[in-house]
């Protein structure tokens, strides 16, 4: 077509959107196009006819120099891509930019007779490449934004061993002084005081007793969302536990003239296996929430028989009250912590806020759900289920404390050795046990603990488990190891009330444990065994 | 050159020992040409004979032509050696020179095995 | 079914080096090209049929192939053939550490493109050399498909034997396997041995 119609190859080769040169077999520029002269920045007036390697000298010994090499001696064609070469030839958007374009060549061999030529088709895929850049600019924002996100979150699960540390070793420290508080405020209950110093011990009580509470929740709180708090398994009727809960709220009750109601399944066991102080904490805070939040009318508790199977029965706890209800938007987040129903109620009631998300929690880690259905004035109905196994039945318990001897009724003898070295845990616990009836001897370390134990006939010895000098695990092995044939029994007095501490006691050969603070009861419970 | 010298040729491929000997002969016909088609040949007839020239290609199976000239400088460290290969990339070049070994760029024609023959005559 | 030639020793001697210049020359070209240390050798030449390639491949194995069809003293359907992944991690360690995945996948088919054909041109080269005789070449093209697509294709053009040859791709540390193959028809491949016979009979 060329030879009968030069216009029309004239006008195709000007009009063409891609470059054209062609080489003769000496390597001479016998022809090239407008796109090319376009994007050229040197005299194109005197190419023509030049060797293409004094015209671009840039290319010798690459890639392009090799391909137009074998092309003429071999007739070879070639791919000289951007990917691998970037932009042989001196080409720019315009005569006058000094912005470079990028190249994709193709080297195509022709014969023409016995002439060899080769024909360079260059191709500007400046616009390819800047989408490619703008796609790895996007992929390394992408893994900008992950590596990140993976930092934050490691940031955040640092923070949070931290903050379990933090309340591990704060548990102690707060644990220590609020045995001094709790145990003389007991203690100054028992001596002589007038009406007005009696008002205002019952006030100093009461706020020990929240303030009690607030550390418990918390600490219980921290343990159950870093997943460190272990349930225990006990023999537990609900019955009982219900009924040891009802008589320790009974003064609220009382003042508030509510009427409570228990209703029991036939169908349940009379036993379950459980952890008992965990579901009575849970009950506590179901039922203290129940009377806090009904000015007078009824608290109904319900437990029901679901279904059961073999050895498991799935069981509905209700507690049902007329009291103010929750409002619809509330009753959603009312399981998340600090969520109160009403921030008044928070002035007027005190608490942490955690009370329903540790229930939650607890519940949750037994397997069971907890929920609630309410209605704005008419009243709520707080209500969880959780399969339980069966227990066994048993004797029925002393099921309340009434008729127990009290405590204070009690006289004990024989002499007790009493081991810590904060002068005011050894000035309660002395007060305390004296009280009772015992010959107390003291020491103030694990060392002098070791010096005294076989200096005479003592029936338990009470040893704090952090002190200078000899720590109480120390101490307690040492006696272990001088025991010939008496066992004294060695029981812990600690702060440390994290899982795993109760262990450490066994291990080092303690027969029990007490955590501080403890009032008497707790005194005489925990060395009752031996006694 | 009138020296009688003794050529190894080593190389996997018949075709090439042959072609390798055939060039050689032309130019020195008193040379002693031996063979083989491998590393553990080639150190076989290196024990059985003094070598004054070593024709090693690089592309073998098992051992290459590199490991082969190291090894065969053990026993015979003031002979001369060639490498021969089409493939001479930099650090080829580099690791044939700390040998003392030549590169000789494949395929092989006259030229080529002239080339070869200049350096092993000094 | 066509059945493939029988070559003496020193023929498929002959072959087999004529390919080891080529992939040879190929790697120093690569190597040169990209910076990097590239080893590229040829462990097995053989011939096959049409089915027996599809089950070496296996049937539905994913390649990257790069085809330039030669016409000459013989004529056959050259090509360099990779497993796709294969493909993809080999342009990845070409290009370096700093390209996306994204990135990557979008100039597999392009690079695989010039490798192919600096690939194809060394060994067609050598041939070239070898038999004194000249080739027509075409420009190299890509395709990405299973061994039945691609021979299903190939039946047609009534190429049905297969020149095959094993070849191992060293680049930084790892090896790669992959394939160049000769498709040519029946006369094309006696051309071939003709050929062989008379280089053969001209160097020795």
């Amino acid at each position: 077509m060329s030879e009968s119609n030069p216009i029309i190859f004239q006008a195709i080769c000007t009009n063409l959107d891609t470059g054209i040169l062609v080489l003769d077999q000496q390597h001479k520029l016998t022809f090239f196009n407008k796109w090319v002269t376009d994007r050229l920045n040197l005299d194109t007036e005197n190419i023509s006819h030049k060797n293409i390697f004094d015209v671009f000298p840039e290319i010798k010994n690459t890639r392009l120099d090799n391909s137009i090499n074998d092309a003429i001696k071999m007739g070879l064609p070639a791919i000289v891509s951007n990917i691998f070469n970037h932009s042989p030839f001196p080409l720019f958007k315009d005569t006058n930019s000094s912005e470079k374009i990028f190249q994709n060549i193709n080297i195509i061999p022709v014969k023409q007779g016995t002439e060899s030529y080769v024909i360079i088709q260059i191709n500007d895929v400046s616009a390819s490449i800047q989408r490619e850049k703008a796609l790895e600019e996007q992929a390394r924002k992408r893994k900008k934004v992950e590596t990140e996100l993976r930092t934050a979150l490691e940031k955040l699960k640092e923070a949070s061993q931290i903050k379990s540390d933090f309340l591990a070793s704060m548990s102690h420290e707060i644990r220590t002084p609020m045995n001094g508080i709790v145990g003389l405020s007991q203690l100054l209950k028992k001596t002589h005081l007038n009406s007005t110093q009696e008002k205002y011990l019952d006030t100093i009580d009461s706020s020990i007793n929240l303030l009690l509470t607030v550390i418990n929740d918390i600490l219980d709180f921290s343990k159950l969302e870093s997943g460190k708090l272990l349930l225990s398994k006990t023999n537990f009727s609900f019955d009982n536990s219900i009924s040891q809960i009802l008589d320790i709220l009974e003064t609220e009750i009382q003042h508030k003239n509510l009427k409570v109601s228990v209703e029991i399944d036939d169908e349940l066991n009379s036993h379950y296996i459980g952890d008992e102080n965990r579901l009575k904490q849970v009950f506590i805070n179901l039922i203290s929430n129940a009377i806090k939040f009904t000015a007078n009318g009824n608290i109904d508790i319900k437990v029901q028989l679901i279904n059961q199977q073999e050895n498991r029965s799935n069981i509905k706890v209700t507690i049902s009250d007329n009291g103010i209800g929750i409002e619809e938007s509330i009753l959603q987040n009312l399981f998340e912590k600090f969520t109160q129903a009403d921030s008044s109620t928070t002035r007027q009631y005190g608490g942490t806020g955690l009370g329903l998300a540790i229930c939650k929690n607890l519940i949750e880690l037994m397997g069971g759900i907890i929920g609630v259905n309410s209605t704005l004035g008419k009243g709520s109905d707080f209500w969880f289920e959780i399969e339980l196994e069966k227990g066994t039945d048993q004797s029925p318990e002393v099921t309340d404390n009434t008729q127990a001897p009290k405590v204070s009724e009690q006289v004990f003898s024989g002499s007790i050795l009493l081991v810590d070295d904060v002068m005011v845990n050894r000035l309660v616990a002395k007060s305390m046990l004296e009280e009772l009836g015992f010959n107390v001897i003291t020491a103030e370390n694990g060392q002098e603990a070791v010096d005294l134990a076989y200096s005479q006939a003592f029936k338990v010895i009470l040893m704090d488990c952090q002190m200078p000098v000899m720590d109480g695990f120390d101490a307690t092995r040492k006696i272990r190891e001088m025991e010939d044939q008496v066992h004294i029994p060695i029981v812990a007095l600690t702060a440390l009330a994290m899982n795993g501490d109760d262990k450490k006691c066994f291990d080092a050969g303690m027969d029990g444990y007490i955590t501080k603070p403890y009032k008497t009861e707790d005194l005489i419970a925990g060395i009752q065994e031996w006694l | 050159m009138s020296d009688s010298k003794t050529v190894l040729i080593i190389d996997d491929s018949k075709v090439s020992r042959m072609m390798i000997k055939a060039i050689i002969k032309d130019l020195h016909p008193q040379w002693t040409l031996l063979e083989a088609g491998n590393a553990d040949e080639a150190l076989e007839v290196n024990a059985a004979n003094q070598i004054n020239y070593y024709s090693v290609d690089l592309n073998m199976p098992g051992k290459d032509g590199l490991e082969l000239i190291s090894l065969l400088k053990e026993n015979n460290p003031d002979a001369t050696y060639a490498l021969l290969t089409a493939n001479i990339q930099e650090h080829i070049r580099e690791t044939a020179g700390s040998l003392g070994a030549y590169c000789i760029n494949k395929p092989i024609t006259e030229a080529s095995i002239g080339k070869m023959l200049e350096y092993f005559n000094g | 079914m066509d059945s493939p030639p029988v070559l003496s020793e020193l023929e498929a001697d002959l072959l087999n080096e004529i390919f080891n210049l080529g992939v040879g020359n190929a790697a120093a070209s690569l190597s040169q090209m990209v910076k990097q240390e590239i080893k590229l050798s040829v462990p097995e030449l053989n011939f096959f049929s049409i089915e027996e390639l599809s089950e070496t491949l296996g049937h539905n194995q994913l390649l990257s192939c790069v085809s330039q069809k030669i016409t000459g003293s013989f004529s056959a359907q050259s090509m360099v053939i990779f497993p796709d992944e294969d493909s993809l991690a080999i342009v990845g360690k070409l290009l370096g550490e700093n390209i996306s995945e994204e990135s990557l996948a979008e100039l597999q088919d392009e690079a695989m493109s010039e490798i192919g054909n600096i690939v194809l041109n060394a060994c067609i080269g050598s041939l070239s050399e070898s038999f004194s005789s000249a080739f027509n070449v075409d420009l190299p093209e890509y395709v990405r498909s299973t061994p039945t697509e691609l021979i299903d294709k190939k039946k047609l053009d009534g190429e049905s034997l297969i020149l095959f040859i094993r070849i191992e791709l060293t680049l930084s540390e790892s090896k790669i396997t992959g394939y160049l193959a000769f498709l040519m028809g029946v006369e094309s491949l006696s051309k071939l041995h003709n050929i062989l016979k008379e280089t053969l009979s001209k160097l020795l």
